[in-house]
């Protein structure tokens, strides 16, 4: 636990889940959705790589705990195929209605203008 | 937004990174420590059964093989949703000239070479140094996606069926050694301890080349068939 908090990059991938987070849910373009959930996915995987920190004792071999790395780099190949159809969605999105919103957030354009 | 609604999501942002914070407590208790699997621990005693170096690799592709078989099953399932979603001609309007400059063609005769070169590295150091099937199909993924869209290579236009089936190739080997393993005695997908390192090696190898070409057809997928409006400067 000490090894968790006192680590920078706990607070980084806090820091990035907020941020994408927040993209989510301010924007209403929805490439800029989209960039937003891969920031809060990357801020996700950060956060599994602190945890397999730990404490070295001198007869152990490895100097980090690999099981959930090998957890992040199933979730980073998910994640970019998860991207991939996203992007192809909302290429068939714009060609049919002609501006990557979706119907909720037109409301929302039509009153603020952006 | 309005300034309630702006409230409210901080809100629930805050109420969320708190109890986030508050659920990491009880790693330090007694009762959870006894009871707790020490997994890195299990890691270190069996990992002489694989006959690598790297644990990473071992976890993937040995200890926890199932995870990566069903990991690749997901990105055939796009696959199939890229295939779903085909029909009704994604036209594109506008294309940059520029993408078809005699530079960039002979840049990326210097640059695939060099990438492919990395993507081989790095298959044949996972097992003992840091990479690995995924990064190395991730980075051969990148020298295919810049040949496919400067045109060099046309892989939906020259052979589609060899292109789809080379994307579920890794899936199939893996299931059908899984199936062997099972014929020879052992438990599925664990693999005998004197073959163990070709097994994985052979496995890494066919996961690269399918991730590979998985990511060419996400990113190519629908533009070979269709001829564009215009090209602008």
């Amino acid at each position: 636990m000490n090894l968790i908090i006192n680590s920078p990059y706990f607070f980084a991938s806090t820091a990035l889940i907020f941020i994408g987070v927040t993209s989510i849910f301010v924007n209403t373009s929805l490439i800029k959705k989209v960039i937003g959930i891969n920031i809060c996915g990357q801020g996700i995987f950060l956060f599994f790589v602190v945890i397999s920190n730990k404490t070295v004792s001198p007869n152990s071999l490895f100097i980090a705990d690999p099981v959930p790395q090998a957890m992040v780099l199933t979730g980073i190949v998910v994640a970019f195929s998860a991207t991939a159809f996203a992007l192809y969605l909302i290429r068939r999105i714009f060609d049919k209605t002609g501006q990557e919103v979706l119907p909720e957030d037109l409301e929302r354009i039509s009153e603020k203008g952006h | 937004m309005s300034w309630t609604r702006r409230v409210l999501y901080i809100f629930l942002i805050l109420i969320w990174a708190l109890s986030s914070y508050v659920s990491l407590e009880s790693i330090n208790d007694i009762e959870t420590k006894n009871n707790r699997m020490n997994l890195s621990q299990e890691v270190e005693n069996n990992i002489h059964k694989t006959q690598l170096k790297n644990p990473i690799t071992s976890v993937l592709i040995s200890f926890r093989a199932y995870d990566t078989l069903l990991e690749l099953g997901v990105l055939i399932i796009v696959i199939l949703g890229l295939f779903a979603l085909k029909g009704g001609g994604v036209e594109f309007t506008t294309e940059p000239k520029m993408l078809y400059h005699p530079l960039v063609k002979d840049l990326s005769y210097i640059v695939v070479p060099c990438l492919i070169l990395t993507g081989g590295y790095l298959l044949w150091a996972g097992t003992s140094y840091p990479g690995g099937a995924f990064q190395s199909g991730a980075i051969l993924g990148v020298a295919g996606v810049l040949l496919a869209k400067i045109k060099i290579i046309k892989p939906m236009l020259w052979r589609p069926s060899l292109v789809i089936a080379l994307s579920y190739f890794a899936l199939i080997i893996f299931t059908l050694i899984g199936f062997i393993n099972i014929a020879i005695g052992e438990n599925f997908l664990e693999y005998p301890q004197e073959y163990s390192y070709f097994i994985i090696f052979f496995i890494e190898s066919c996961i690269a080349l399918s991730t590979a070409i998985i990511l060419i057809m996400f990113y190519v997928f629908g533009q070979e068939l269709i001829i564009p409006k215009e090209k602008v400067e």
